[in-house]
């Protein structure tokens, strides 16, 4: 069967990420190819390259040279002063703009951003820029949206969020991006739970003395990662399956660092014994999580618990020393966390290139 | 049902998914303003000038971080443990603030709806049937039973003319309630700002009276815009 043009760049990223991992690998250390293997294996993929570029008139640039991060963050630099520009002109001529003229641009900006990644999807082109436009996109959706709910006097509240969020979810899976997905999910999952939290009519304000929510729901988050492969229709997604337990764990590592603090959950006990109670949770769930991402070789979830135990280290250095010792010394032991974090990252980074390696033996 | 899933590939689902949220979150304020068919076809709202400051009319930037608000009504803070108790009191417990806070938690507001009437300047707290979830605020007349001010203003008495949310927001110990009645669209001439600008700020101090301001003007029915506010003439109200 042919292949599809989709697919084809597809192959073509893939190639370029092999290239990028061994070279990163062989930095490290952790690999050691002869030359004539290194030789063997660019041959066949240079001639993978030149088939594909030619059947389906796309670029092997990217695969056979990676885009330079120097040349990635001008482009960047440019699609955000170019954005920036028509942010400006808009800002100039709204107050003269009618409410119908407004929702006109509070529609079309979305739709044209979505336009602008699909068509670099159809091509086959950077994943970056595609997903960097479905971003803007999902920007341009939720400030529409403002737009449209002051502008008609018909706010959405937090629904608003939801929505938002959930548009970034979706065109992260559409274009495979994790990216995107990442914070779509994050987001998403916040405000769900917010506005569960709140179905009582209090405002978001009072959010933040019942956080049992956002916990909640990235553990939610985090279980649908672990099991997506064999629920519904989520099989189809199991490539996303990473980017939901990343989600889940910074979601719900975040919420159990404010848990941690006294007065932020609804249950009814003494609010001490609550923060104490969360505070071992955080400690138990975040080092499970950390034991089994280096276990079962998930990295997002390794590397994304190690994050957020270094934030609970910090959020509970902060509650318990900041009011009872002097500046200079909370601002030593700050640094002295830090470097001790940076120590950690590096050993964990090391045992994680180990481990991999093992297994790909 | 898997079959169907099956059927169309995974990122298609996505794309499908994503142009229905678009659809929904676009979608939904326009067909709520289109079915919230409010009030009469001219209304007009007064506020009393003691809760009433003005801003600036801002773009685009100005209306995303909701700082466009050309009109704002302010309240302080009613409870709080260290304050002192004041007349309006029952205002905010319609918001949500308890006077006996059991569980010694910080008082928040509860998100209110906000409904105004055609007949009157004074915003008095309503608790109605379902007032525990959403407590309305409701604007009316303050003396009805003079009923001058419908003659004033025209309109029938009761008839809601626009219907939004307050919001919410603390500065340091002041809680400022903002209903939002498409107030960004307002447009205020440098005259009214400076009739604005130039209020008595003794009437701050809750010795607030009836007295009015400001006329806005509502668009057509079914479309319960804001679109421009005048100063009254106080002399000709008062001699009335």
């Amino acid at each position: 069967m042919a292949m599809t043009r989709d697919k084809a760049a597809r192959r073509l990223d893939a190639i370029a990420g092999f290239r990028d991992e061994q070279q990163r690998l062989e930095d490290l250390g952790l690999l050691g190819l002869s030359k004539a293997d290194r030789q063997k294996i660019r041959a066949y993929h240079d001639e993978v390259l030149a088939d594909l570029s030619g059947a389906h008139d796309l670029s092997a640039d990217q695969a056979s040279e990676p885009v330079h991060w120097g040349m990635r963050m001008a482009a960047t630099a440019g699609i955000v002063a170019l954005v920036l520009l028509g942010f400006a002109a808009l800002d100039y001529l709204w107050p003269d703009m009618g409410n119908w003229a407004r929702a006109l641009v509070a529609f079309a900006v979305p739709i044209g951003f979505v336009a602008l990644a699909e068509g670099l999807y159809a091509g086959g082109r950077s994943p970056y820029f595609t997903a960097m436009m479905a971003g803007l996109a999902a920007l341009a959706f939720a400030g529409g949206m403002v737009v449209l709910t002051r502008q008609f006097n018909q706010p959405l509240g937090l629904k608003f969020g939801l929505f938002a969020s959930g548009f970034a979810v979706a065109f992260g899976h559409r274009y495979n991006s994790r990216a995107l997905a990442v914070p779509g999910l994050v987001f998403a999952g916040g405000f769900l739970a917010a506005i569960m939290s709140l179905l009582d009519g209090r405002m978001w304000m009072a959010l933040s003395g019942r956080m049992d929510g956002i916990f909640l729901a990235g553990l939610a988050l985090f279980v649908v990662g672990l099991f997506s492969n064999g629920l519904f229709f989520l099989g189809s997604f199991a490539a996303m399956r990473p980017a939901w337990r990343l989600a889940g764990v910074l979601l719900a590592g975040g919420g159990l660092i404010l848990l941690g603090f006294k007065g932020h959950s609804v249950l009814g006990y003494a609010p001490s014994v609550v923060a104490v109670g969360y505070q071992g949770l955080a400690v138990f769930l975040l080092m499970a999580a950390f034991i089994a991402g280096l276990w079962k070789g998930w990295r997002e979830v390794l590397y994304g618990a190690l994050i957020m135990l270094g934030l609970f280290v910090a959020s509970r250095f902060y509650d318990w020393f900041a009011d009872s010792l002097p500046d200079v010394l909370v601002a030593l032991g700050g640094l002295f966390l830090f470097a001790g974090f940076l120590w950690l990252w590096g050993l964990v980074r090391r045992m994680d290139a180990r481990k991999s390696l093992g297994s790909a033996a | 049902m898997r079959q169907i899933f099956s059927r169309f590939s995974a990122a298609f689902w996505a794309f499908l998914l994503g142009t229905l949220f678009y659809l929904v979150g676009m979608g939904a304020p326009l067909m709520s303003a289109m079915l919230n068919r409010l009030g009469a076809d001219q209304g007009r709202l007064s506020i009393e000038e003691c809760r009433l400051t003005t801003g600036p009319n801002g773009g685009l930037l100005a209306m995303l971080k909701g700082d466009g608000a050309a009109i704002k009504l302010e309240a302080a803070p009613y409870y709080f443990p260290k304050g002192e108790p004041r007349p309006q009191a029952e205002r905010l417990v319609a918001f949500g603030f308890s006077k006996n806070s059991s569980r010694l938690e910080t008082a928040y507001p509860v998100k209110a709806t906000v409904v105004v009437e055609s007949d009157g300047p004074a915003v008095a707290a309503h608790r109605g049937a379902d007032a525990a979830i959403h407590p309305s605020l409701v604007v009316r007349d303050a003396d009805r039973e003079k009923a001058r001010l419908n003659s004033v203003y025209g309109g029938q008495p009761n008839t809601a003319l626009a219907r939004g949310w307050v919001t919410a927001k603390t500065i340091e110990e002041t809680v400022v309630l903002t209903p939002n009645l498409m107030v960004p669209d307002l447009r205020l001439s440098q005259g009214q700002r400076r009739l604005l600008a130039g209020l008595d700020p003794q009437a701050l101090d809750g010795n607030c009276r009836s007295r009015f301001l400001a006329e806005i003007v509502y668009g057509a029915k079914g479309d319960p815009i804001v679109v421009s506010v005048r100063p009254l003439d106080r002399t000709a109200i008062s001699a009335n």
